[in-house]
C-alpha cells in the first residue's frame, strides 16, 4: 500500500515536471505558439467578420418589362419588395439586359416579363415569366430564384382568387380550389438561413483540431531536431514511466486549448450571436473528450515528424478536406461510405455533428450518447498509440545518446 | 554543337547551375516530392471522392401519417421517390419525430393530419405541416425544395383532375391551376449542382496552397541552413538569377499539376469552356508565379522559416473565403470587401468565371489577368533585402 502511494506521488511529481518542460518548449517556440494560440483568435475573428452579415440581401436585378401594363408593374413591385432582391435597373430588351449584366459588377440576374402578359391573364391563358439567375455564385442564385418563386407564386395566387371570386365563390372555397394541399413549412433552427451561424461553429472545431495537430507535430519535430528529451530517457523507460511523460505533455496542451475553447466557443459565440441553445456543461463534457482525443492523436503522429516544418507541410492542405468530411456543409450521407468511415480517424468527424446538435438544437448529452461513446473509444485508442509511440521514441533517443556517448 | 559542349554550356550558365543545384536538393528529401506532386494529387482525389455524388440525395425524412388513406400512402411514395428526399422512418407522433431529429437520425418531418383525404374530396383545403432542420442551410435548402416540389405537384395534379372533371381541356385546366408560370433559368452554372461549383474553386485552392508552402519551404530552408552564399555563388551573385533558377523547377511541376486539374475540370467534370482557354492557361501560370513570389516575400519579411510557413498557410487558406465564391463579396462588411483584393486567388476565380463559365469577351478577362503580375512586381522590389538576409549570418539557423 505504501509502495503504491509512493509510486503515485512520484508519478504526479514527474507529470508536473514534464508539464513544465513542455510548456517552456511551447512558449519559447514562437512559430508553434503562433499556431497553438494566435491562429484560433485571428482565424476565427477574420472568418466571423467576413460572414458577419449572415445573409445576402438586395441582390441587384435587371428587369425587362416588355408588357408595360399595370399587372406587369405590380409583379415588378412585388419582386422588388422582397428582402432578397432589389430591382436596380430596367432594360428594354433581353440584349440590353445581358449587356448590363456583363458590365455591371454585382448584377445577380434578369427578370423578363413578356409582351401580352396582362392579355394572357385576362383571357385565362397561362402567362409566362422568366428569371435568369447567375449560377456562378451559389448564394446569389439561390436568393434571386427564391424571391422570384415567392413573388410569382403570390401574384399567381392573387389572380386565381380574384377569378374564383368572380365566379361567385366565397373566400374560403376559393382558397381550397386554388390549392388543395398546401405545404405549411416550419424551419426549426436557423430559420433565417444565416451563413455565419451555419458554418462558424463547426469551422471553429476544425481550426482547433488542425492547429493542435500541427502545433504538437511542430514541437515534436523541434525536440527531435535538438534531441532535447534526453533527460526523459531514464524516467520514461521505467515500468509505467511513459505515462507521466504523456500526462505532462497532454496537460500542457489541454491548458492552452481550454483557454482557446473558451474564447472561440463562448466569447465569439456571444459577440457574433451564434446559436447557443445547449447547456455549457454538456458542451464542456464533449469538448474535453474531443480535445483529449486530438491531443493523443497529435502526440501519436508527432513522433513521425523528423523536422519541425514537416507537420505543417503535410497537414495544412487537409483542413478543408477534413471540414467537408465532418458533414458540416456537405451532408455525410452523400459522402462515399468507405471514405466517411476512414474519416473517423479524425476526432472532428465524430465531434462536429454531436457538437452542432448540442449548440444549434439544444439537445442533451443523452441525444449524443452514440457519438460520445465513439469519441471515448477513439480517445482511448489514441491514448494507447500515444503511449506506445512515446515509449519507442524514448528508446530510440536512448540509443542515440549511447551512440553519442561512445563516439 | 556536340553533347559535351552542351553540358558545358549548362555548367557555365548561372541560371542552369542554380536550377541543377535545386533539382539535386529536391531529390534529397521526400518533403519536396510531397509538396509538389503527391500532396496536390492526393488532395484532388480526396475532394473528387467527397463530392462524387454531385447533389445531396435521399436526405432522411420522417413521416407522421395520421390519415392512413390511399392519398397519404401516395404522398409517402412520392416523397420517397423524389431525388432529394427519402422516407427513413414512420413515426406515430410529432414528439417522437422531434426526438429522432435531436438524435440526428432525420432532418425533416412531414405530418399528414387525420381526415386529409376526406377534406380533399370535400374540396376543403388541407395544410400539410412540414418541419425542417435548417441548422445546415445547404441540407435545409434541398429538403425544402424536394418536399415543396412533391406537395405542389401532388396538389396541382388534384386540381387539374378536378378541373378536367368539370369539362375543361388539359391546357385550360393547367392555365386555371397556375395562372402565371415561372420559367427558371440558370445563367452559367451548367451543373446546377453545389459540389461541382465548389470543386472549381477547391482544386485551384489546393494548387495555391501547395505552391506557396513549397516555395516558402524551399527558400526559407536556405536562410535557415545558411546556404545563401553558396546559392548566390552558383548564380554568379545575381539574386534575380538565383530566384529564377531555383523556382523554375517548381513552376514546371505546378504547371503539370494544373494541367491535371484542367483535365479533371474540363474533361472529366465537363465544366464548360466558353471563353478563351489560353487566357485561363496564362492565368494559371501567372497565379503560380504570383504565389511563388509571395512565398519569397513572406520569407523576406519574417526571415524565419516557420513563421513564414504559418503565415503562408493562413494566407493561402483564407483565399477561399475571400474569393467571394462561397459568400459573395458585396454582402461582406466594407473592411472585408477591401481585404478580398489582397489575394491573387480572388482575381483567378474571377478570371475563371469570366472565361470558362460565362464566356465573356476577352477584354473582361484581361482586367483580372493584368492585376496578378503586380504581386510578382511587389515581391521583386523587395529582393535586394532578401539578398542581404541570405548573406547575413545573423539570420541563419533561426527557426
Amino acid at each position: 500500500m505504501k509502495k503504491l502511494l509512493k509510486k503515485i506521488r512520484t508519478g504526479v511529481r514527474m507529470t508536473g515536471q514534464f508539464y513544465q518542460e513542455e510548456m517552456k518548449a511551447i512558449l519559447k517556440d514562437h512559430g508553434a505558439l503562433l499556431i497553438l494560440s494566435g491562429a484560433i483568435i485571428v482565424y476565427s475573428l477574420i472568418y466571423a467578420y467576413a460572414y458577419k452579415m449572415e445573409v445576402v440581401r438586395e441582390v441587384d436585378t435587371v428587369v425587362v418589362d416588355l408588357d408595360r401594363s399595370s399587372s406587369s408593374r405590380q409583379l415588378v413591385r412585388m419582386i422588388d419588395g422582397t428582402e432578397e432582391v432589389k430591382i436596380s435597373r430596367s432594360a428594354t430588351s433581353m440584349k440590353e439586359a445581358q449587356e448590363i449584366f456583363v458590365e455591371g459588377d454585382h448584377v445577380g440576374g434578369i427578370v423578363v416579363i413578356p409582351a401580352n402578359f396582362e392579355k394572357d391573364l385576362l383571357e385565362g391563358v397561362q402567362a409566362d415569366v422568366a428569371v435568369y439567375a447567375d449560377g456562378s455564385y451559389f448564394l446569389i442564385y439561390r436568393q434571386l430564384i427564391g424571391a422570384a418563386v415567392k413573388s410569382v407564386g403570390t401574384f399567381s395566387a392573387g389572380v386565381e382568387i380574384k377569378r374564383l371570386m368572380a365566379e361567385g365563390k366565397i373566400d374560403e372555397q376559393a382558397m381550397a380550389a386554388r390549392d388543395p394541399l398546401s405545404a405549411d413549412l416550419h424551419f426549426w433552427f436557423n430559420p433565417s438561413s444565416g451563413y455565419g451561424s451555419f458554418v462558424m461553429p463547426g469551422l471553429i472545431l476544425i481550426i482547433l483540431q488542425q492547429t493542435l495537430l500541427i502545433g504538437i507535430g511542430m514541437i515534436g519535430g523541434t525536440s527531435k531536431e535538438k534531441n532535447r528529451h534526453s533527460f526523459q530517457v531514464p524516467v520514461a523507460l521505467k515500468r509505467g514511466g511513459v505515462f507521466p511523460l504523456l500526462f505532462g505533455k497532454s496537460l500542457s496542451y489541454l491548458t492552452i486549448y481550454s483557454i482557446n475553447s473558451v474564447f472561440a466557443m463562448v466569447l465569439l459565440h456571444h459577440w457574433f450571436d451564434y446559436p447557443n441553445r445547449g447547456s455549457y456543461l454538456d458542451v464542456m463534457a464533449l469538448t474535453l473528450l474531443f480535445l483529449l482525443s486530438v491531443i493523443f492523436m497529435g502526440i501519436t503522429f508527432s513522433v513521425l515528424f523528423k523536422k519541425r516544418e514537416s507537420s505543417i507541410l503535410l497537414m495544412v492542405f487537409l483542413s478543408p478536406i477534413v471540414l467537408f468530411l465532418s458533414g458540416i456543409s456537405w451532408p455525410a450521407e452523400s459522402i462515399p461510405p468507405l471514405l466517411y468511415k476512414l474519416a473517423h480517424v479524425f476526432p472532428s468527424t465524430i465531434m462536429v455533428p454531436a457538437y452542432l446538435r448540442i449548440r444549434d438544437l439544444g439537445v442533451d448529452l443523452v441525444h449524443v450518447r452514440h457519438e460520445y461513446l465513439l469519441l471515448l473509444g477513439q480517445a482511448g485508442f489514441y491514448f494507447i498509440t500515444a503511449s506506445v509511440a512515446l515509449y519507442f521514441e524514448t528508446r530510440h533517443n536512448r540509443r542515440l545518446n549511447q551512440q553519442e556517448a561512445s563516439a | 554543337m556536340n553533347q559535351k559542349e552542351q553540358t558545358g554550356y549548362f555548367r557555365r550558365s548561372p541560371f542552369f547551375r542554380v536550377l541543377l543545384r535545386e533539382v539535386d536538393r529536391m531529390s534529397s528529401s521526400f518533403v519536396y516530392l510531397f509538396t509538389t506532386l503527391l500532396g496536390p494529387l492526393i488532395a484532388f482525389i480526396l475532394l473528387l471522392a467527397i463530392f462524387n455524388e454531385g447533389v445531396p440525395r435521399n436526405l432522411s425524412v420522417a413521416l407522421v401519417d395520421q390519415d392512413n388513406s390511399s392519398l397519404s400512402r401516395k404522398m409517402a411514395m412520392w416523397i420517397d421517390a423524389a431525388p432529394e428526399t427519402e422516407v427513413a422512418m414512420r413515426l406515430p407522433n410529432l414528439a417522437e419525430a422531434y426526438n429522432q431529429m435531436k438524435t440526428g437520425h432525420i432532418d425533416a418531418v412531414v405530418v399528414i393530419p387525420e381526415e386529409t383525404e376526406r377534406n380533399i374530396l370535400k374540396g376543403v383545403q388541407q395544410e400539410i405541416p412540414v418541419f425542417i432542420n435548417n441548422a445546415n442551410i445547404l441540407k435545409g435548402g434541398y429538403l425544402q425544395k424536394g418536399i415543396y416540389k412533391t406537395l405542389a405537384t401532388l396538389s396541382g395534379g388534384i386540381k387539374v383532375q378536378v378541373a378536367m372533371k368539370h369539362g375543361l381541356s388539359e391546357k385550360q385546366a393547367l392555365a386555371k391551376a397556375q395562372p402565371v408560370k415561372l420559367h427558371q433559368h440558370v445563367l452559367f452554372n451548367p451543373f446546377g449542382n453545389y459540389a461541382y461549383f465548389l470543386l472549381t474553386a477547391l482544386l485551384p485552392l489546393m494548387v495555391v496552397v501547395f505552391t506557396l508552402l513549397s516555395t516558402v519551404y524551399a527558400v526559407g530552408t536556405e536562410v535557415r541552413e545558411g546556404s545563401g552564399p553558396e546559392w548566390l555563388e552558383h548564380s554568379g551573385g545575381s539574386i534575380i538569377v538565383a530566384i529564377a533558377g531555383k523556382l523554375t523547377p517548381y513552376t514546371l511541376l505546378f504547371l503539370v499539376v494544373s494541367t491535371v486539374m484542367n483535365v479533371v475540370l474540363f474533361v472529366q467534370m465537363g465544366t464548360p469552356l466558353r471563353g478563351e482557354f489560353m487566357l485561363i492557361a496564362l492565368g494559371e501560370l501567372i497565379l503560380i508565379m504570383a504565389y511563388q513570389m509571395l512565398g519569397v516575400l513572406l520569407v523576406t519579411v519574417t526571415s524565419n522559416l516557420r513563421l513564414a510557413l504559418s503565415l503562408g498557410s493562413a494566407y493561402s487558406m483564407m483565399a477561399l473565403t475571400f474569393s467571394g465564391l462561397t459568400f459573395p463579396q458585396f454582402a461582406m462588411p466594407a473592411m472585408a470587401k477591401a481585404f478580398t483584393w489582397l489575394f491573387p486567388f480572388t482575381y483567378w476565380v474571377k478570371l475563371f468565371i469570366s472565361q470558362a463559365i460565362r464566356g465573356e469577351a476577352v477584354v473582361y478577362g484581361i482586367r483580372f489577368l493584368a492585376i496578378m503580375p503586380l504581386f510578382v512586381l511587389l515581391s521583386v522590389a523587395i529582393l535586394p533585402r532578401f539578398k542581404r538576409i541570405l548573406q547575413n549570418e545573423n539570420y541563419w539557423g533561426k527557426v
